[in-house]
Order: C-alpha cells, then sequence, then structure tokens
C-alpha cells in the first residue's frame, strides 16, 4: 500500500457518514469504561510497570521460555506444531483438517438432535472463536479454498463475515458498523424481520449458531496467553464461544503468536487484572479459560507463529512485542477515532498496528506509521506502559526490520530500500524537501536566506489572503492551508525586541513613571503587527 | 456481575424451590453435589450427561473469587464445564470456605485440570455498539448457592 492509497482510504473513511456515526458513538464510551475499571484496581499503575518488567523479560528470553512451554504442553498431551510463516501455519491446519476423522459425534445425546448432520456430506465444518493471529494468516479463505467450511462464532466476527469484510478493531470486530447495519444484515442474509433491537439480533445469532458448535468437526481458537510453567493457553472471552470450541469439537486447534508467553501463573494473574479492563473496562471477563489437557476422547493442537516476530524482536521495534492485545491504544489514538480500522488496510491498525504491520506483513506498510500525531495518547491508554510514540518515530525513520515479503519476493531492490528508508512512509517529493530543509537548517545563513525567500514564495503563491496553499504535486497540507511566512522573520524581529526590552529596564531603573513604562512595553506588541 | 447469590443450608432444597418456581422439571447435574433421590422425591429427573435440550444446569464451583465475583468450573464427571455452559441457567454450589480473595490466590487450583474457567455472571457481549447485551452463546443467567461450612 502506498500513499496515495492510504490516503484514498483515509478519505473515504471521513466520507463514509456511517462509519463516521458509529465510531463517534462508540470511542467516548470504551475511553470511559477503560479509566474506570482501572481506577477500581489498587495500585494500578505500579501494576503496569511490573507488567512491562515482566513482559521486558518473557521476549528478552523468549527461546527459553517458549521451550518451557513446548515442553509441559507436550507432555500434557498437547501436540505442539511451529510455524515459521503464514503458509506454514495454514499447512498444518490443513493437514490437520484432512485427517480428522469424519464427525462421530463425542456425545450420544447430541447426535439424535441433529438428524440434518447426515446431510452435510464429506465437508468439514469448523467453528472460530474470535483470534487476530488467523485473520493475520488470512486462514478462513486458505480454508475455504479447500472446501471447508468455517464459520465464526464470535458475534462480531460472524457479523463480518456475513458481510465479507474483516475486523476494524482488534476487540470488537464490528465496530465500523451501527444497530441499524447488523439489523438489516441479518434481515438479508438470515431471513428475519427487520430490527434494530440489540438483544433480538443477538438471539439470532445465538440460534444460528448453536447448530455450528454442535456439528463442529474441528474448532479454533486463538490465545491470549501462553503459560511457559504449566504449558497451558489462557482464553479470555465473554460470549461463550471460546468455551464451545475448545471443549465440544472433536478436535481444538489453537493458533498462538510466540510472544504471547507469560512465565507462569502469577504473571498470568497479574495481566488478567490489566488486560479485561484496559480492553471492554471489565473487572474480569466473563469467561476466563485455562485450557490445558485435551478432554476425554479430544485431540488438542497448539500452533506457535512467528510469521515476522523474531525479526521484529531483532529489530529496534522489539518493544511492540509486548503487546498484549488489549486495543486501548486504537481507542485512545484520535487518529484512529476518525478513520476506522479499514483505512489501515493491516488487519492490525491503529498505533501499535501502524508499528507491527510493516514488521509483520512487509514494507508496504511503513506509511500506517505516518497516521499519528505522536500526541502519546497511545503510551499513556497501554496497559503495559509500551512507548508507542518512540516507536512510531522509528518506524518513520526506516528503522523496521527488512520484510518477510521482500524476501519471499526475492526482491533484493525493495529490502534495500527498506533498510536505508529514511523517511519511511513519506512520498519521494516529501523526503526531498526534507533533504534540502535539514542542509538549510544546519546553516545560518542560508537559512536566514531562506527564510527572506519563502516569505516572498509565499506572497506570491498568495498575493490577497493571508493564508496559503501547498501546491498539491508536494503531498503535503493537503487537508489544510497554512498562514503566510511573516514579511520580517522572527530572528530580525527578536534583536529588535531585544533592543525594546533593553530601553524598558533602563526606564524603570530610572524610576520613570508607569505611563512611560507602558507605552515602552507595548512596543513589540505593535512591532506583531508588521 | 448480573450474577445472583442465595444463602441457603440446604442446596438440594433451595434448588428444587428454584426449579419449582420456574416450572422446570429435567436438568444437567454434576454427580455428588445434590442429593439425587431428594430430587427424584421431588419429582425432579436429572442427566449426568450433557444436552443442550436441557435448560438448567448444575454444577459446583471449585472455589470463587472475591474481588471479581468468579467462579471456577472444571473438567470432570458429569461435564460440568457443559453444564454451565450449554444450559440457559446456570446453578452453583459454593462453599464459603472455597471463597479466595483474589485471582492470584485462586488461580493455583486450576493447575491440575485439563480444562478450567472462571465464570463471572452470565454470558455477555458488547460486539453491537458496545451496548452490553446479556445471553449470547452461554446462560443467560447464573445463580450461586452459598452453603455456610
Amino acid at each position: 500500500m502506498n500513499n496515495a492509497e492510504f490516503r484514498a482510504r483515509i478519505r473515504k473513511s471521513l466520507a463514509d457518514t456511517t462509519l463516521q456515526s458509529a465510531l463517534d458513538n462508540n470511542a467516548e464510551r470504551r475511553v470511559t469504561r477503560r479509566i474506570n475499571a482501572l481506577e477500581s484496581l489498587p495500585n494500578w499503575r505500579n501494576r503496569r510497570q511490573q507488567a512491562h518488567a515482566v513482559r521486558a523479560e518473557v521476549i528478552e528470553h523468549l527461546d527459553e521460555y517458549l521451550e518451557q512451554f513446548v515442553t509441559h504442553a507436550e507432555s500434557n498431551g498437547v501436540t505442539v506444531h511451529r510455524a515459521k510463516d503464514a503458509a506454514e501455519a495454514v499447512k498444518i491446519v490443513l493437514e490437520i483438517a484432512k485427517s480428522s476423522p469424519q464427525k462421530e459425534k463425542s456425545f450420544v445425546s447430541l447426535g439424535d438432535l441433529n438428524p440434518q448432520n447426515g446431510g452435510r456430506g464429506k465437508q468439514v465444518l469448523v467453528a472460530k472463536s474470535k483470534s487476530m493471529v488467523t485473520e493475520e494468516i488470512n486462514l478462513n479463505h486458505a480454508l475455504e479454498k479447500e472446501n471447508i467450511r468455517v464459520v465464526e462464532t464470535d458475534l462480531g466476527e460472524y457479523i463480518v463475515q456475513l458481510r465479507k469484510e474483516r475486523p476494524s478493531h482488534i476487540i470488537t470486530p464490528a465496530l465500523h458498523l451501527r444497530r441499524q447495519d447488523v439489523g438489516q444484515l441479518f434481515h438479508e442474509k438470515l431471513g428475519i424481520p427487520y430490527t434494530e433491537d440489540i438483544p433480538t439480533l443477538t438471539d439470532t445469532a445465538r440460534k444460528e449458531l448453536r447448530e455450528v458448535f454442535l456439528t463442529a468437526d474441528i474448532g479454533i481458537s486463538g490465545a491470549n496467553f501462553a503459560v511457559a510453567e504449566t504449558g497451558g493457553i489462557c482464553l479470555v472471552t465473554n460470549e461463550g464461544n471460546g468455551r464451545m470450541v475448545t471443549t465440544l469439537p472433536p478436535i481444538h486447534i489453537a493458533l498462538i503468536g510466540m510472544e504471547r508467553v507469560v512465565r507462569d501463573l502469577n504473571d498470568l494473574a497479574l495481566m488478567l487484572s490489566l488486560l479485561p479492563r484496559s480492553a471492554t473496562g471489565q473487572k474480569i471477563s466473563v469467561y476466563t479459560q485455562l485450557v490445558t489437557r485435551p478432554l476425554e476422547g479430544q485431540q488438542r493442537h497448539f500452533i506457535l507463529l512467528d510469521n515476522g516476530r523474531s525479526k521484529l524482536r531483532n529489530s529496534p521495534l522489539k518493544e511492540s512485542l509486548y503487546c498484549i492485545r488489549c486495543g486501548s491504544c486504537l481507542n485512545a489514538c484520535p487518529v484512529f477515532r476518525e478513520i476506522g480500522g479499514h483505512a489501515y488496510k493491516s488487519i492490525y491498525g491503529g498505533p501499535i498496528g501502524s508499528v507491527i504491520s510493516a514488521g509483520l506483513f512487509g514494507s508496504e506498510f511503513v506509511p500506517l506509521a505516518q497516521a499519528s500525531s505522536l500526541c502519546g495518547a497511545c503510551k499513556d491508554a497501554c496497559p503495559v506502559d509500551i512507548d508507542l510514540p518512540k516507536l512510531l518515530v522509528r518506524v518513520r525513520s526506516g528503522e523496521s526490520p527488512s520484510p518477510s515479503r521482500a524476501e519471499r519476493s526475492g526482491s533484493e531492490v525493495e529490502a534495500g530500500r527498506w533498510a536505508r528508508g529514511e523517511g519511511g512512509g513519506l512520498s519521494r517529493m516529501g523526503k526531498t524537501f526534507l533533504k534540502i530543509y535539514s542542509r538549510v537548517a544546519l546553516h545560518p545563513r542560508l537559512f536566514a536566506l531562506s527564510q527572506k525567500f519563502a516569505s516572498l514564495a509565499t506572497r506570491l503563491v498568495s498575493p490577497r489572503g493571508s493564508m496559503f496553499a501547498i501546491p498539491a504535486f508536494t503531498g503535503w497540507g493537503y487537508s489544510k492551508d497554512l498562514p503566510r511566512f511573516a514579511g520580517k522573520p522572527f530572528r530580525e524581529r527578536w534583536k529588535s525586541r531585544q533592543v525594546n526590552t533593553y530601553t524598558r529596564e533602563l526606564v524603570i531603573q530610572d524610576g520613570t513613571n508607569a505611563r512611560n513604562n507602558s507605552s515602552v512595553a507595548s512596543l513589540p506588541q505593535s512591532d506583531t503587527l508588521v | 456481575m448480573h450474577g445472583h447469590v442465595h444463602h441457603t443450608e440446604d442446596p438440594t432444597q433451595s434448588i428444587i424451590e428454584f426449579l419449582r418456581s420456574r416450572d422446570i422439571h429435567h436438568i444437567h447435574l454434576e454427580p455428588n453435589v445434590l442429593d439425587e433421590s431428594v430430587l427424584s422425591k421431588a419429582g425432579i429427573t436429572f442427566s449426568h450427561e450433557p444436552d443442550p435440550e436441557i435448560r438448567v444446569g448444575v454444577t459446583k464451583a471449585l472455589c470463587a473469587v472475591a474481588d471479581i465475583g468468579s467462579m471456577l468450573e472444571a473438567d470432570g464427571e458429569g461435564s460440568p464445564l457443559h453444564a454451565s455452559l450449554l444450559s440457559e441457567i446456570h446453578l452453583a454450589v459454593l462453599n464459603t470456605s472455597d471463597i479466595y480473595p483474589s485471582l492470584e490466590n485462586a488461580i493455583h487450583l486450576t493447575r491440575h485440570t485439563k480444562s478450567a474457567v472462571f465464570i463471572t455472571g452470565p454470558s455477555a457481549t458488547g460486539d453491537i455498539e458496545s451496548v452490553h447485551t446479556i445471553g449470547v452463546h452461554g446462560p443467560g443467567e447464573v445463580h450461586a448457592f452459598l452453603v455456610d461450612d
């Protein structure tokens, strides 16, 4: 995605009135809820620092903790797979799916309830609970290509899947929609009478998806945390679909980003005190699952996914791996709140997405880091205190790891440009201007001369008004006009001001009366009118 | 947390009364939680197998967490994981001695389970306009029957 495409997506989002009203409805409420929930936690600021330290320790010694996790998971009877990229992860899932026995019901009593079950033919049915990692590797698409039926069972994901879209937020996938949109969608796709009543819509999804849980051959989930000490994973959900897909189908597969590891149950408890509060403003989610061993008659698979994480870890963006995917930096970001998740194109939007997308998916996502005012709201909101503004600046200055994408396509040119890439995400014209500017700014005389020139130039561009528009070809200022450069640069005014101040001090020392004093003091003000 | 708590000295009797008030006569019951002969005499039939047609699931909570209002359920005989998931109403029997102050203490009880879950109120979602809506895939009602031991 180049700059122009990103800008086009931003413009489209800003012009989309449905999206704008959906974003406005959600944003403030979510921020307030998060703050209230955190304030209910004694010493949450200390916990935040503790959590930062815990994540730093794990990422520092990731190989060691992963090894522990794998050893314990395997001794628990779980089959553990390691996937170095998306393609490998997809291949592993497909292999498991192909070897899956066509469903004999694990519960005899359930079979009788599904007489239509026999009519499904040989198509494998996968019930999925929400997982950003599976979105990251585009798993659904790959499974559908192999004639496997995949059904998203989280309400938000289900809505998004019915609309043939992708999630617009890592916690609430349907953040970009209003209840009217969902009502219309369910009316068209599920044949219910149009309604805007949220409980009715929710109940419709419950009925539709119940059947899927009971007849699925495979359940696929993500994982919020992987506990090295026990070899189990932790899943944090509210609806109950996560529990269904991990306990009902005869095969459960969890896709786990390899940075999800925590050391032990104590660290997990610490993380659990921060994650739901930051994500949804809940003290704890409705269901906090610890999934460790396979149930009777069940196969359990854990797939640990790298997909660029090792590279991020060995780059100046390492801190981004501390992220626990709560989404609070998205909710806090003034840019995200205006443009929504889809504008970013990457499945990971907002501040954290703008840092990791380039590292995970390739240099085409570098421009995302420009969509930030570096105001720091993301850092303040982060429950593990990731210095996101610092990382965004690093992406801009070309410090991201070389993209796996360039490597895959063997494009040395792209990788090279990326590695050098200072000014990542800027247009060529923008970079040229910045280069010229940095030359000029380093030479005082040249700088003074350029000020005179700038004033003259803006007067020529805009002879009448006090504002001027930067010419479109520069790629800058397309959304706002700027004030004209002053005829007399600040340095010159400063000089004359110093003279005035000097005079004034003399006057005061001389004990001259207040009237004289104020008239002298007002001189610099009149100067500003020049 | 939108759950309900009933203090009781006799959980079997309290649950029978609850079921009568809802006109429910068949439940999914975890073994060794209630007095099954008393249930039968009261005309309540029960199954130890998961069955999505059954409206009420009765389990024993392994423990509860005071500061966040959660109860712990784990896999075991009679599928308590499903009794607390597939039914519309989940009734959990909880001993006061099994209440822990915080998650930091309680989480260690999960160590020897295959699959465990801290349940905090009824199934819920905020996926449409961030409006809190109760009762998605799991039970829409959760009741704890608290036995002072």
